[in-house]
């Protein structure tokens, strides 16, 4: 009898946390995968509307008031108004502070999630607290040290603020993590500004993962990374034979087999190129660069039809994916899978990654019918002029 | 009159119940705490209150719902929680589900055969990707499979490949324990038909290509002949041969697997850098998991919040990824519920195993008392007894088997607490070893 109380008892417990909490929280998130529909559709007031629903049912949700301050970003400038000279209007400050609010409140809720500490960051250099700013940088870069981005981020605001060593220790850190940095709109920018610190950077990168290689005994990841480095420097012998030996070790890395086919394609052996992007393919189906190399190989060989096809796959592909945070999200905060990054300005992914979007919406513009012309032509141009955050250009 | 018949349809009717509700919530979190909630209450308010005595496992898993309940209240980062207090508790409804309708050994027959079809079902799908993964990657000329491991089978979202075959592990103890009940009873033929469930399953898990996966058929393999020897349910020479076959067995899949994937083999030696890697990086989580837990000795950081808090533990030269949990159960279990969490988690296996004990070593007594009688006709008598004691210490040799097989898999990777079905699969292998108390039914 008194087991049949119990199973009564917890029953009707958890009853009442089900209506009380489960359910809530359960719908909360419901509203969280409307939210990106429509953040996705660039709808951002119904996008808002979602994160304020699901905040009035699960206000102890830091998530929701994250996402709340990113919709609230997006009507802001993506350079700090100081640097680049158009004073933000009361409007855009107004904003700007919401979402401060909404990001200090995400941290008093859960004070481990960095990439609320670097939203903030950006939003308080926006408004001109730059020492506020400097401690939420070092913040997301102390508790996410795995994430190039924070390093870069914070790296782009010490060099706005004229420390110049600094940024660049930053920088190195970052590249360091991931060297396709150096393929970015980012570094591309940066080297005509500062063509020897760019060079230096690389220099030390080559030495430093060297150095850690001996250290560690033939890490595969750091002789990938080692790898890349060499190519983008030109040395390709160096970086061929590090791919491989990483590819032989991990031949699960599908970046390992697209920068091995760009080697291999640039010492003009397109069999093997073509071979290692297929690997770099199959392994990771969302990958734009594959089909943005084959693409090109077959617009080379004038078979048009099939560059449409992988040129225009890979448009589709940068069009939606820049994982930096989303993949990491999804496995740190339980709930709604993530599909998209959360990082602010939104510029900044597309800023610091190695992205030929441009490069493919140009080829396909000279693919397509002249009716679909304009469009590709329009999309490559917004990609070339990718606004820098933070206001370097404008110095 | 009503009362009889309620108590009738809820015993003819809960295993499928049981077995509806483990579907649901393979797929949907929230309904299924409503759906365990609901099957429990209305399961106690029909139930037969004779047979429900309140044991101290029972008590411990009271427990430890309550502490969970509590500890949400404690977390570091409440939101992340909510999700984990559900699975906690919607597992534990599903135990006391168990405890209080099932107690006849056709209804605990029907839940394994049931959960083994389910499994088998699940088990030749991943067969069927494996299949076509390793063609697509044989194809585009990668034929090392070992370091495709974690793609080759791909479990519907949110599920990961090494919590699925957690999931796979567990409802191979049900679909042994079904064959075992079979096959005791005297069904020998329909035994040898279920033996396919296993066998797919064992297929499955085998090209998993997972060692701690491997390591656990292999060792449920081992334990139950072995439990079933020592507590006499089979003869020691017949049960020695039933050990040779199941390791032949294995031995030969191995082979025929290694045929056709030369890879098989060797993803069981554990040379290959990826398996190296996965290893150093396990030893790290472990040490960084330490430092949490000297941070948050009593309660923990509360419920899935440990791979958030680890993320701040990590080094930057760190280059084997991405730490989302602690692999490791009882590591998972000091970071996230402290101390206080262990202890009762503790607490709950050694009263499981010392009701398997006392139950194992009752029923062997009953047997030679029931096998010791004097006259043939008493002796003839008494053989349906002894059958069917028989077929419950088969079953409760399976089930025990089960949950050594499956807390040596979480030994080296944590994922019982990640999804309600794994959970409430394990809550009801606990309840079935604490239900099955043949020795006061035959009494």
């Amino acid at each position: 009898m008194r087991l049949k109380l119990a199973a009564i008892g917890l029953g009707t417990i958890v009853l009442g946390l089900y209506f009380l909490l489960f359910r809530p929280a359960a719908d909360a998130d419901s509203y969280l995968r409307s939210f990106y529909v429509h953040l996705a559709a660039a709808d951002f007031e119904s996008a808002k509307v979602d994160t304020d629903k699901a905040i009035q049912l699960s206000p102890g949700n830091a998530r929701y008031y994250g996402w709340r301050g990113y919709v609230l970003s997006q009507k802001l400038p993506s350079q700090c108004s100081a640097s680049s000279g158009n004073p933000m209007t009361e409007v855009e400050r107004g904003l700007a502070r919401e979402a401060i609010a909404d990001y200090r409140r995400v941290l008093e809720r859960n004070s481990h999630d960095a990439i609320a500490h670097h939203n903030l960051a950006w939003l308080e250099h926006l408004l001109g607290d730059n020492s506020s700013a400097a401690q939420d940088f070092r913040e997301a870069a102390a508790l996410d040290p795995g994430t190039a981005a924070f390093s870069l981020s914070y790296g782009m605001f010490l060099e706005e603020m004229g420390n110049t060593q600094e940024s660049r220790r930053q920088y190195e850190i970052a590249i360091e993590l991931s060297p396709s940095i150096l393929e970015s709109p980012f570094f591309s920018r940066y080297r005509t500004r500062f063509p020897a610190d760019a060079d230096a950077i690389v220099a030390h990168c080559i030495k430093r993962l060297n150095e850690e290689e001996l250290k560690r005994g033939q890490d595969p990841i750091l002789e990938a990374r080692l790898g890349k480095v060499y190519e983008i420097s030109g040395d390709l012998a160096r970086a061929s034979d590090l791919l491989k030996r990483a590819a032989s070790k991990l031949p699960n890395l599908p970046l390992v087999w697209l920068n091995l086919g760009e080697i291999y394609e640039r010492q003009g052996d397109y069999a093997e190129a073509t071979k290692c992007y297929r690997k770099a393919n199959v392994i990771d189906g969302a990958l734009a660069g594959p089909y943005f190399r084959m693409g090109l190989m077959y617009l080379r060989d004038r078979q048009n039809t099939l560059a449409t096809h992988d040129l225009q796959a890979a448009a589709t592909r940068w069009e939606h994916a820049k994982p930096i945070t989303a993949s990491h999200n999804n496995r740190l905060y339980a709930g709604t899978r993530q599909p998209v990054d959360d990082l602010l300005p939104t510029t900044l992914v597309w800023y610091t990654c190695t992205c030929e979007a441009s490069a493919a919406y140009r080829a396909l513009a000279d693919l397509v019918p002249p009716k679909q012309r304009y469009f590709y032509d329009q999309r490559a141009k917004t990609c070339e002029q990718i606004p820098a955050p933070h206001g370097l250009e404008g110095k | 009159m009503s009362a009889v018949a309620g108590v009738w349809l809820v015993n003819r009717l809960s295993p499928f119940v049981l077995v509806a509700a483990l579907v649901v919530t393979y797929r949907s979190m929230p309904s299924a705490v409503l759906w365990f909630t609901i099957m429990t209450i209305v399961a106690a308010l029909c139930a037969d209150p004779d047979n429900l005595r309140l044991r101290s496992a029972d008590l411990a898993v009271a427990l430890t719902s309550a502490f969970e309940i509590c500890s949400y209240v404690s977390s570091q980062y409440r939101a992340n929680s909510v999700g984990g207090v559900a699975i906690v508790t919607a597992a534990c409804l599903g135990y006391f589900f168990v405890r209080v309708t099932l107690g006849e050994l056709r209804q605990v027959a029907a839940v394994a055969g049931l959960v083994g079809v389910g499994g088998a079902w699940l088990g030749a799908r991943g067969i069927g990707q494996f299949l076509e993964r390793s063609e697509r990657l044989r194809e585009a000329g990668l034929p090392d499979l070992i370091a495709f491991r974690a793609t080759l089978m791909a479990p519907p979202a949110p599920w990961v490949p090494g919590e699925w075959f957690t999931l796979v592990l567990l409802t191979l103890c049900f679909a042994l324990s079904f064959s075992v009940y079979l096959w005791l009873t005297h069904e020998t033929l329909v035994a040898v038909c279920t033996l396919l469930l296993p066998a797919v399953l064992v297929t499955t898990l085998v090209l998993s290509l997972s060692r701690a996966a491997f390591g656990s058929v292999v060792l449920l393999c081992c334990t139950i002949p072995l439990l079933m020897i020592v507590y006499r349910v089979i003869p020691a020479r017949q049960g020695s041969w039933i050990l040779c076959s199941l390791l032949s067995a294995l031995v030969l899949l191995l082979v025929c697997l290694r045929s056709v994937y030369p890879d098989v083999i060797s993803a069981y030696t554990g040379g290959h850098t990826s398996q190296v890697r996965s290893g150093q990086g396990r030893v790290e989580i472990w040490e960084r998991s330490l430092v949490l837990v000297r941070a948050h000795p009593v309660w923990g950081v509360g419920n899935s919040n440990a791979g958030l808090f680890l993320l701040s533990t990590a080094e930057q030269d760190d280059t084997t990824g991405f730490a989302s949990r602690t692999f490791s159960l009882p590591v998972e279990v000091l970071v996230e519920k402290g101390i206080a969490g262990a202890l009762l988690y503790g607490t709950l296996i050694f009263l499981l195993c010392s009701k398997f004990f006392l139950f194992m070593r009752a029923s062997m007594q009953r047997v030679a008392e029931l096998e010791s009688a004097t006259t043939a006709i008493r002796r003839r008598a008494n053989a349906a007894s002894v059958k069917e004691l028989r077929a419950q210490m088969g079953m409760q040799c399976c089930f025990a088997a089960g949950v050594i097989a499956v807390l040596c898999r979480e030994l080296t990777y944590a994922s019982l607490m990640e999804h309600a079905v794994t959970l409430a699969l394990f809550a009801i292998l606990a309840a079935l070893i604490v239900s099955i108390d043949g020795h006061e039914q035959c009494a």
